[in-house]
């Protein structure tokens, strides 16, 4: 996997990256491995932990410290589980599937532990834009976007908005706003300037728009960066961002981000769209 | 009562399941690989065999095969760790050859014990 990443004065980064077969497809099937042998592990302190609780009353001041220890083996748990997600992100099939449908999945999934001052909104101007990607993957990249847009504003209180359209062939790379200076698979332009080109098929967009606390310039340019957190440590562990990466690649797409301190941050996710007629008889579909 | 095997190349992990489940009073007799699960399996005595699957000399899906081979009616329990998800996960293997549950590491070892009393009766 090539990854290309540069960085705007502006808080922008764009990123591009082609097949899966260079060194950071090699340390992502490493973590695979070293999850395995860390889920086994974990194991055992949850069993020794458990163990631990039963032999002791649940008044000793024991018990809250063998409930921390499985807190942190929970943690541990969850950054195992996106070691393997990196590890798996090519093995995936792809089948046509309705951006909207995922979106509308992932909304649904949220909701519940969504807090009260923070209002989520879905606008799809089109229900009918497909995409040919697995669809456990999307709804992973959005899952992920989401849960850290939600997490820099749970605090303050705020809104998240997440919109499906469609930009142009050859407009892609330039549809956002925050991705005029993308690098990559184009060389970076100044703000505003076109830099259409014909190749290439119609691309979704996915924007998910917070108005949480944004993101330095410096900030914006390490999002994507394996183990980079800015969250508190009990929020993540710094990989759902680089999954969301390594998927967008997988599906050909590429991310834009940007965002300014104390307004919030836009993602842009674009993958290529997928035309009416090539549509075979049975795509992804959510169920009524 | 009932009989166990644990077939877990990870020692401290085969020996607190050993615990967990002999605290519960089943009869418990534990592997370090597949070769080692073979040899000690008799079906008089095993009602239930929980496998890893990933071992060094015969592996997990080995080991159900030839336990579902031996005595059809032996219940599985795989656990692996390395997730459930992807077409070449060895869970979702292990569930086609025959395991009649599985477990991604990590779990909690009480819902493993849960599970072995619920599918024993």
């Amino acid at each position: 996997m090539t990854t290309d990443k540069t960085k705007g004065k502006s808080g922008t980064t764009g990123i591009a990256q082609g097949n899966n077969t260079d060194p950071a497809a090699r340390i992502c099937s490493l973590a695979g491995g070293i999850a395995h042998d860390l889920n086994t592990i974990i194991t055992v302190i949850y069993g020794y932990a458990e163990m631990a609780l039963e032999s002791i009353d649940d008044n000793s001041p024991a018990a809250g410290n063998i409930s921390r220890i499985i807190g942190a083996a929970d943690r541990a748990r969850t950054l195992t589980g996106q070691m393997l997600d990196l590890s798996r992100s090519s093995q995936r099939g792809k089948i046509p599937v309705r951006v909207g449908d995922v979106i509308t999945e992932t909304i649904d999934f949220i909701m519940p532990s969504v807090r009260s001052n923070i209002q989520v909104t879905q606008n799809i101007t089109n229900p009918d834009i497909f995409v040919e990607v697995d669809p456990a993957q999307l709804f992973r990249v959005f899952l992920n976007i989401a849960v850290n847009a939600l997490q820099s504003i749970e605090e303050a209180g705020g809104s998240l908005t997440v919109t499906l359209d469609t930009v142009a062939s050859g407009k892609a790379l330039h549809a956002s706003e925050a991705g005029r200076r993308e690098a990559g698979l184009v060389e970076p332009g100044k703000p505003g300037e076109s830099q259409e080109t014909d190749a290439g098929p119609d691309h979704a967009r996915i924007r998910f728009a917070d108005t949480g606390t944004g993101m330095e310039p410096e900030t914006v340019a390490r999002i994507f960066e394996p183990f980079f957190t800015e969250g508190k440590k009990e929020q993540g562990t710094g990989l759902g961002l680089t999954v969301v990466r390594d998927i967008v690649s997988e599906m050909n797409g590429t991310l834009a981000v940007s965002s300014v301190t104390g307004k919030g941050t836009v993602i842009d996710v674009l993958i290529p769209a997928v035309k009416f007629g090539s549509l075979p008889e049975k795509p992804y579909l959510r169920e009524p | 009562m009932a009989g166990v095997m644990i077939v877990e190349d990870d020692a401290v992990l085969r020996e607190m399941l050993r615990d967990s489940l002999e605290k519960r009073k089943y009869t418990v007799i534990t592997a370090g690989d597949g070769r080692e699960a073979l040899a000690k399996f008799r079906p008089s005595v095993i009602d239930l065999v929980i496998t890893d699957l990933l071992m060094p000399e015969e592996d997990g899906l080995m080991v159900i095969m030839k336990i579902k081979e031996i005595k059809p009616s032996t219940i599985v329990i795989a656990i692996s760790g390395g997730g459930m998800a992807g077409p070449g996960s060895y869970l979702l293997m292990a569930s086609k050859l025959g395991a009649d549950h599985v477990f991604p590491k990590p779990f909690l070892p009480s819902e493993l014990v849960q599970k072995v009393k619920e599918m024993l009766g």
